[in-house]
């Protein structure tokens, strides 16, 4: 009898915390509701969720074969670890943390496309499903191509992207990378990015599976940037943008950085943060400063060394004109400084002295 | 012997003092060549058969300031320099249909690529806009 009471106390304030939201008003549930109809109808999220064990029912099950374990295993944590088959690559606590910072104000509902001051509910269990799209859409990428992106980087990024919730949209940007009508335009061009869509959509890796599902439809067709909701419902669009913005990162590493960067690379080969700094300066590529600044900023800073370099990409690089040609690494940087005063604990300190690296699995 | 030692002492010291302005004075003048130089490349763009003619020298001429200021500039990092570098990169789309038979998918690549440096140096960009709709047209 006992062990019923507990288990129904354990399922319950699971269940509770779970409703909580990380942002947005209680209650408003339009993300929630958005997210149970594609478990229940889109293929591409059924698949993520069964592969991370995030369907209701394994939810459910995993629960129970936690809690039954808790009564008489030694190490009830063990069970659930075998019961997660794939691993994610963000810790929860830092992501979670990430969701509480308010990265922008106007949301869109779909599919009606309306942006106003949503304030939608997010809650922990969206953030566990766009862990496990992001990881796996990581690991289909990093079977592909070989790129200096790492979790840590990403996790940077998203976190001054959206705060990684799905909906918002600012000047121009949508969803949790935070899309350009010129950004997805530019991966559909055949000199630019298609390769790399068309490379991800012929593998036979297992990892490659739902990112397929969704690119061998848009490159029949491609999805148009103004329909905002391709970007942003959960189903295709929040795992649209997903894949998109990491693809983008792609065309930008192979087209605009890497070739810039041979002679840097080979005067640090053996300096083993050379991958970090590769990273911050694709990173840079990414954000709103543009493609040329991006540029400049690598071919200025390559004269320091990875140390160094990685440090200057951190604080605004003006030019005579005013123009800051880091833009992106610099406010990606204040960011973090936020994400440290929402940690707690040992993951706090380690954040401290770790930065981003803490927050990777 | 000494006054001698003291002498050399004090040239040494006023030669090291004089030093960053000599090499400050000389990047300001490069830069205002480079500027100037720079207006030039980008008027080229306003006639079509000029365009074609001496772009490439011009982007040669505007890389090969940058690389000398660059090496007076040595460890330093200096606002200038980083325009100089910001201006070069800018102009890669004029450079791109420079480089190419000027055509619908050339223009259209080369607008691509000046449409994602939109945000780099605004001016520029209207600029290079301009006139890569006069070159294509």
């Amino acid at each position: 009898m006992k062990k019923i009471f507990f288990l129904v106390l354990f399922i319950l304030i699971n269940t509770s915390a779970d409703e909580n939201c990380l942002s947005g008003k209680r209650g408003n549930d339009h993300l929630i509701n958005q997210f149970k109809l594609a478990q229940a109808n889109s293929p591409v999220t059924r698949l993520i969720a069964e592969k991370y064990n995030l369907t209701e029912k394994t939810e459910a099950s995993a629960n129970t074969a936690y809690c039954e374990d808790c009564l008489t295993s030694a190490d009830p944590h063990q069970s659930l670890k075998e019961i997660s088959k794939e691993k994610t690559f963000f810790k929860s606590a830092c992501i979670e943390a990430a969701a509480t910072i308010q990265t922008g104000s106007a949301e869109i509902s779909c599919p009606d496309s309306q942006i106003k001051r949503h304030q939608f509910c997010f809650t922990k269990p969206l953030l566990n499903y766009q862990n496990a799209t992001l990881s796996e859409f990581l690991k289909c990428l990093k079977s592909t191509v070989d790129i200096p992106i790492t979790p840590l980087g990403l996790f940077e990024m998203y976190t001054l992207e959206s705060g990684f919730k799905p909906a918002y949209t600012n000047g121009g940007g949508t969803g949790i990378g935070q899309l350009t009508g010129i950004f997805i335009k530019d991966l559909f061009q055949k000199h630019r990015g298609r390769k790399i869509l068309e490379s991800m959509s012929n593998s036979t890796e297992k990892s490659c599976d739902a990112a397929k599902i969704i690119l061998l439809k848009d490159l029949q067709k491609n999805p148009s940037a103004a329909n905002k909701c391709s970007f942003i419902e959960y189903g295709e669009g929040m795992e649209r943008n997903i894949l998109y913005s990491l693809s983008g990162l792609v065309t930008a590493w192979e087209k605009d950085i890497k070739p810039i960067m041979k002679d840097f690379n080979s005067r640090n080969s053996a300096d083993p943060l050379l991958k970090r700094a590769q990273e911050k300066a694709l990173l840079n590529a990414y954000g709103p400063g543009g493609r040329g600044a991006a540029r400049a900023a690598f071919i200025r800073l390559s004269k320091l060394s990875p140390k160094e370099f990685i440090a200057a990409m951190d604080k605004p690089l003006m030019t005579a004109k005013n123009n800051n040609l880091t833009t992106y690494t610099t406010r990606m940087h204040k960011k973090q400084d936020l994400i440290a005063k929402k940690l707690s604990g040992e993951l706090k300190s380690r954040f401290n002295t770790e930065r981003a690296a803490a927050c990777t699995e | 012997m000494h006054r001698i030692i003291y002498f050399l002492f004090l040239i040494s010291q006023i030669a090291i003092a004089s030093a960053p302005d000599v090499s400050r004075s000389e990047l300001k003048k490069q830069y205002e060549e480079f500027q100037t130089t720079y207006s030039k490349t980008l008027d080229l763009s306003k006639e079509k058969s000029l365009f074609t003619k001496n772009f490439d020298l011009h982007t040669k001429m505007l890389k090969k300031k940058y690389a000398l200021f660059s090496q007076i500039e040595k460890t330093e990092i200096t606002a200038e320099g980083n325009q100089m570098a910001l201006d070069i990169e800018m102009l890669e789309p004029l450079e791109f249909l420079a480089s190419s038979r000027i055509n619908k998918d050339s223009c259209s690549e080369a607008e691509l690529l000046n449409e994602m440096n939109s945000t780099s140096d605004v001016k520029t960009y209207q600029k290079i806009k301009q006139t890569l709709k006069r070159l294509c047209r």
